[in-house]
């Protein structure tokens, strides 16, 4: 075959695809060099020499890391010459290496330390003191903090330079630098600014040996200690796959499990360090019950007597539409599923929805249309095959920083280009990929303008309202006219007063590009996905079919009952509209948290106290839980089962590393033991019992194929018939609201990208990273303000005012501010008004 | 002193200027290679001629340049590597200095015979007046057209620019080069791909020294015959000797090929300063093994170097006399390369720090028996095991040294006092 090559390694022969190295083939063929500065997704060096291997007629030894294999090669990889060489090598890399391995928290899983064992020599011949790099005289042990997260010995470094490399190939930054020459050199930030890349923490998993460490596991516990559990990270749709390192009841820390398909061996930071949430001592330790107005701790047997009791009595009282569940995203399949079950068939309401930050609630209607995209997922790892994406109304490196990094490797092959429209600027568009900003909820001009310039008509109009220059937008559509282009549309796109024609504008601009286009919708949540599926919304039963009499009819069957509520139920705004004004009997929250995140807080206030009986179910106490009746511990993922169906369309699922800490509960037990209070005669010893009565649901309803069974989780195979896509033709641009001279700024709000609404805050380190709720601003602004960074501002809106610290970024649209809502003391959403689609604020300086 | 090529008008003032280097027949082999030859055929020429690289390892130039790839549809660009730095060689910067021209006319000539439309002139940082040279000679020669869009009407176009490098001397290794013109750290690249297939941003790269430039428009001005006339049989023209050292007359001599090291030292270099007897000899620039007072019988080009066990390298020859501690002389050197160090390689990175360790504590009297032994032996797990030659070049001088002067380093092992009293004639 002429794009192969046959060489011989140890007298055996092996044949590689040309262009392979010699260490590529050494490993077909099973055969071990040690290495230290390899890595399979970084471009070779051959920095450490560790590779050494012997060529027949080649003068040196030669790096097999980085030397491609030639045909009629002849390798020797254990001759006497390329032994001495290595033991060389790892000689000298000793020999200024301290022996703090007693100390050091990578001893134990030590890439050093092994090679040493294995090929290394027996005694130092080195009698000199070792050099050291102090930083900073204060620490001891010679380290210093890079960055918020991650600590830095410089005297162990071996100098393979892949924590460099990692930042600079794989995560696009240039945060993180090699200073100085020879055996000066240094790893180092830029001058006065820390190490915080959004992947730092990958440099630590990646680091060979202890010079990179990370705050959260430092002087904490001896690896070797540590039991791994494999699990699935829950704190974005990405699904990344991880090993979590515990020991008992405490997790330590998070690292990848290396699926090829979904993270490539990485992780972000929020998932790395923020999942360590789930180790914090804040969390709820047990059941409580308001008593006399206070919440006092209970046992379990008697606050679901309570919870069960009140429930019954208001469905007695309100009928049973007057009990709404609100769920979360992050809820696995089996605890959707059940939630679904135990609101329709037990309790006997249609009142369920997962959501509860978004203002514009998807239809029934929409979210079939979102389903259907999904007959077509495209795997991340098949990202490179698209000329273009085409990233509308999400900040990707936020909402799914994995998938970012795809779109940063088909963009850095040259390959692919890369076009994101959002109302700002993200960290993602600092890269090479066109951006354009339009509007706060110009989403919908800016897409009809996309589409009237493909389509050849006159986009002046719209473009005028997106607020983007027309000439811009007519070289987008001349760029992805007749490309094969990926889609992707963001939260912004049907989290939208207009999100149905959105999609139906997507739809008609997908089908005008080149042959292959696909949409393709990055969920923002470990399991959107999972819950739009399993019933978790008023309008779709378990299964993913529509709620109607025919697919009723077919539950039935299943649940063995006679007949579920008719369609019609509420989704979060109707419920908590409705509850505000009384109408409510009792509400069910299940790791949702509406006062904290639903963007109007009077409402989601009064919605909680009006209601008649509330009950919470949750990690942390949360502003809701504060309010209600009942609070029920809710153990976090670690400690709980099941599976999740990431935004990519894969199936996982995971196993619970320890059983859950102090008296909380996996949501599957405490669901199922309030609904056999309330009358169910099912049972069930476990989630994977649940997911088998999910899986024969599935089969009758034929929507999922679950089966295709795949390396790392299961690409789902998903069926689902073609809604009727509206005529375009009488689509006209609405231009928005503008400012008034008392509010002019515009007020955007959203996830920021350590932090997962409330919960990696109460992680260690993350607090680091991101202190606290600041209001963005972008300087030509501030400028104008005479506002400068740091000073204490004012907030008002309409609804209300919030007092914060200022900060500059350039990134944000002029004419805007922006507030992070991950910060629960900061209660951004007291500024909102779920009756208006844009907020308008001032901002005053104190 | 006759037959000088490159230094021929190197007295002549004014020769920096473009209106006198003309004067003195400048530019003429340019118009010739532009008007009589086609690229394929220059490159053939210099083959013929027999020149070899100047900087240091001796590679044929002709050869080199048909290394690059045809009918590729990638630019291909050519380095002129006057990033000298070589402890001991000071020949480009007085190229440089004094006749810019005749590198010039070398490049747009190389530039023209490989199909080259840029090339960088690699200069080192601390060359400040070569770099104020260079620029000025460029501005000339495309005010007369030598440069620029359509050279005297031939069609082929050509920009030179200057990349001033910031001093650090693993920048005139040729892939550290071309890292450090990209924008990132000096660290060499492993090779292959070799610089000729996929050299600066990915793409055929020519990389030449400023002797070995500056000697074609001589080439073509006389033919390929004429030059291959001069020196050796297989080390053919003249070569600067960088004469420095404990010698009378230091300086740059201009002579054939083939030229031995005794006449060297004794005539051109006036001898040993103060009648000093002459201990020892390094060739070609510090980084190439030493030579005994009794080995200068040697002819001063590549093959009977080679013989010798040594290498003519940049031809940089350091005289030592019978007054200097080897051992302090060898410290100075191995601390030099210590410094240079990239940091890339371990082998280098750690050996060149450790032998330097050794060094000083046999200096100040702490060595031990075994420490010689030790030296020697940390010198020989370098040598091959790193990415680019800075390795070889810290370790060979060690190996050297140690073999050729074994007792004095025994003697400062063993407790004696280090030999000699006067320093290194480095500083």
């Amino acid at each position: 075959m002429p794009d192969q090559v046959k060489l011989k390694i140890e007298d055996r022969d092996v044949t590689v695809d040309k262009g392979q190295t010699i260490l590529d083939a050494a490993l077909k063929l099973g055969i071990i060099v040690p290495t230290f500065c390899w890595d399979p997704r970084l471009k070779p060096i051959a920095a450490c020499r560790m590779c050494l291997v012997e060529v027949e007629k080649a003068p040196k030894l030669v790096p097999s890391c980085a030397v491609p294999a030639i045909e009629g090669m002849v390798v020797k990889v254990f001759s006497e010459k390329a032994i001495r060489g290595r033991k060389a090598v790892l000689e000298f890399i000793l020999s200024n290496h301290p022996l703090d391995c007693p100390t050091c928290d990578k001893g134990g899983e030590c890439i050093l330390q092994d090679h040493t064992f294995n090929h290394g020599p027996t005694g130092s011949r080195t009698i000199e003191p070792r050099n050291r790099t102090i930083f900073d005289e204060k620490y001891k042990f010679d380290d210093f903090p890079l960055g918020p997260v991650i600590w830095l010995n410089m005297n162990r470094c071996i100098f393979c330079f892949k924590c460099t490399r990692i930042i600079k190939e794989i995560a696009g930054d240039d945060d993180l630098g090699a200073f100085n020459r020879g055996y000066h050199t240094i790893l180092h930030g830029h001058k006065n600014r820390p190490f915080r890349s959004e992947f730092s923490g990958n440099t630590v998993e990646n680091c060979p040996v202890g010079a990179l460490v990370a705050n959260s596991f430092r002087y904490k516990v001896r690896s070797w200690l540590l039991k791994k559990t494999p699990s699935v990270c829950h704190l974005c749709g990405d699904g990344c796959n991880i090993t979590l390192w515990h020991q008992g009841q405490k997790l330590f820390r998070i690292y990848s499990r290396w699926n090829r398909n979904v993270d490539n061996g990485l992780l972000c930071d929020r998932g790395r360090f923020g999942g360590l949430y789930a180790d914090s001592d804040r969390r709820l330790r047990n059941p409580k019950i308001r008593r006399e107005g206070k919440l006092i701790d209970t046992t379990w047997e008697e606050a679901l007597d309570f919870v069960a009791g009140n429930l019954e009595s208001i469905r007695a009282k309100f009928t049973a539409a007057g009990i709404g569940v609100i769920g979360n995203e992050m809820l696995s399949n089996e605890e959707t599923y059940l939630l679904s079950r135990i609101a329709r068939r037990v309790i006997g309401t249609n009142n369920i929805d997962f959501r509860f930050e978004d203002k514009f609630t998807p239809s029934t209607d929409l979210n079939l249309k979102l389903l259907y995209f999904l007959v077509k997922r495209i795997p991340f790892s098949k990202f490179g095959e698209f000329r273009n994406h085409l990233i509308i109304g999400t900040d990707t490196e936020v909402t799914h920083p994995i998938m970012t990094l795809w779109l940063k490797r088909a963009i850095s092959s040259g390959r692919s280009k890369c076009y994101a429209a959002y109302h700002r600027k993200t960290d993602f568009t600092l890269h090479p990929v066109e951006s354009i900003e339009y509007f706060p909820q110009g989403e919908y001009n800016f897409l009809l303008a996309l589409y009237s310039a493909l389509k050849g008509k006159s986009i002046d109009e719209s473009a005028l309202a997106s607020g983007v220059a027309s000439t811009l937008i007519q070289r987008w559509a001349e760029l992805l006219k007749g490309s094969k282009t990926l889609l992707l549309a963001g939260e912004a796109l049907y989290n939208n007063p207009r999100g149905s024609e959105n999609i139906d504008l997507l739809k008609a601009i997908c089908d005008l590009l080149g042959e292959g286009s696909v949409i393709n919708i990055p969920y923002d949540g470990s399991n959107y996905l999972g819950n739009l599926l399993w019933g978790a919304t008023p309008g779709i039963l378990p299964g993913g079919s529509q709620n109607d009499e025919e697919n009723r009819s077919i539950i039935c069957k299943e649940w063995k009952c006679d007949n579920l509520p008719e369609a019609g139920g509420m989704d979060t705004s109707q419920m908590l509209t409705a509850a505000s004004e009384g109408k409510m009997g009792a509400l069910i929250f299940f790791g949702s948290d509406p006062v904290g995140f639903y963007p109007d807080r009077e409402i989601a206030t009064k919605a909680v106290q009006n209601a008649s009986f509330k009950v919470a179910c949750e990690t942390f106490l949360t502003e809701t839980g504060k309010l209600c009746d009942a609070v029920l511990p809710l153990a976090p993922f670690p400690e709980c089962s099941g599976s999740l169906i990431s935004s990519e369309g894969r199936l996982q699922f995971f196993e619970k590393a320890f059983d859950p800490a102090y008296s909380s509960a996996e949501g599957w037990r405490i669901i199922l033991r309030l609904a056999q209070r309330l009358g169910f005669e099912g049972d069930y010893s476990s989630p994977s019992e649940i997911w088998s009565e999910m899986a024969s649901i599935a089969d009758k309803c034929g929507k999922v194929d679950y089966k295709q069974s795949q390396y790392g989780g299961q690409f789902l195979k998903m069926d689902f018939a073609a809604r009727a896509f509206s005529n375009l033709d009488g689509f006209q641009s609405s231009p928005l609201p503008s400012p008034t001279a008392e509010f002019p700024m515009i007020l955007t709000y959203g996830a920021s990208v350590y932090q997962k609404r409330n919960l990696t805050a109460y992680a260690e380190s993350m607090d680091k990273i991101d202190p606290g709720p600041k209001l963005y601003i972008n300087p030509d602004n501030a400028a104008k303000m005479k506002l400068y960074e740091g000073d204490t501002v004012r907030v008002s809106s309409t609804k209300g005012s919030l007092t914060m610290k200022s900060a500059f970024d350039y990134r944000i649209r002029p004419g805007t501010v922006f507030i992070p809502t991950n910060f629960q003391e900061a209660e951004f959403n007291s500024l909102l008004s779920s009756k208006s689609d844009l907020t308008f604020v001032k901002i005053e300086r104190l | 002193m006759t037959n000088k090529i490159l230094f021929k008008y190197i007295d002549h003032p004014d020769q920096d200027k473009i209106a006198t280097y003309i004067e003195n027949g400048g530019y003429l082999a340019l118009r010739k290679a532009l008007k009589e030859f086609k690229p394929e055929e220059l490159v053939e020429l210099i083959k013929k001629s027999g020149l070899r690289g100047r900087g240091g390892a001796g590679f044929p130039t002709g050869l080199k340049w048909s290394f690059l790839p045809k009918n590729m549809n990638k630019p291909i660009y050519l380095i002129i590597n006057a990033d000298e730095s070589e402890p001991g060689t000071f020949k480009d910067r007085q190229l440089m200095e004094y006749n810019p021209h005749q590198l010039l006319e070398g490049t747009i000539i190389a530039a023209y015979a490989i199909k080259c439309h840029l090339v960088f002139i690699y200069i080192r940082g601390e060359f400040a007046y070569c770099a104020q040279q260079i620029s000025r000679a460029i501005q000339e020669a495309s005010s007369h057209g030598f440069v620029g869009k359509n050279i005297l009407g031939s069609g082929f176009d050509l920009d030179i620019h200057i990349y001033r490098g910031g001093g650090a001397y693993i920048c005139g290794e040729e892939t550290s080069l071309m890292e450090s013109i990209e924008g990132r750290r000096a660290l060499s690249r492993q090779k292959p791909p070799f610089p000729a297939i996929e050299g600066l941003w990915a793409c055929p790269t020519i990389i030449n020294n400023v002797e070995t430039i500056s000697n074609i428009p001589h080439i073509i001005n006389n033919g390929a015959e004429w030059f291959a006339s001069i020196g050796m049989a297989k080390s053919v023209g003249t070569k600067i000797y960088c004469l420095s050292g404990h010698v009378k007359r230091p300086g740059n001599y201009e002579l054939p090929m083939g030229v031995s090291l005794r006449e060297l030292i004794y005539e051109y270099g006036g001898g040993i300063i103060d009648d000093y007897a002459l201990k020892a000899v390094i060739p070609g620039g510090s980084s190439v093994p030493i030579l005994r007072a009794d080995e200068i019988d040697v002819k001063m080009d590549f093959e009977s170097l080679a013989e010798k066990g040594s290498m003519l390298g940049s031809a940089g020859v350091i005289v030592m006399h019978d007054g200097t501690c080897m051992v302090a002389a060898l410290q100075k050197l191995v601390k030099f390369y210590e410094h240079e160090s990239c940091g890339k390689c371990s082998p280098c990175r750690e050996g060149t720090n450790w032998m330097n360790k050794i060094l000083k504590r046999m200096l100040a009297g702490e060595g031990r028996p075994e420490d010689v032994d030790l030296l020697y032996d940390v010198a020989s797990n370098i040598i091959g095991n790193t990415v680019c030659p800075l390795g070889d070049a810290a370790a060979m001088p060690v190996m050297s040294f140690i073999r050729k002067f074994r007792d004095e380093f025994d003697n400062i092992c063993g407790g004696g006092k280090p030999y000699g009293t006067i320093s290194f004639p480095f500083r």
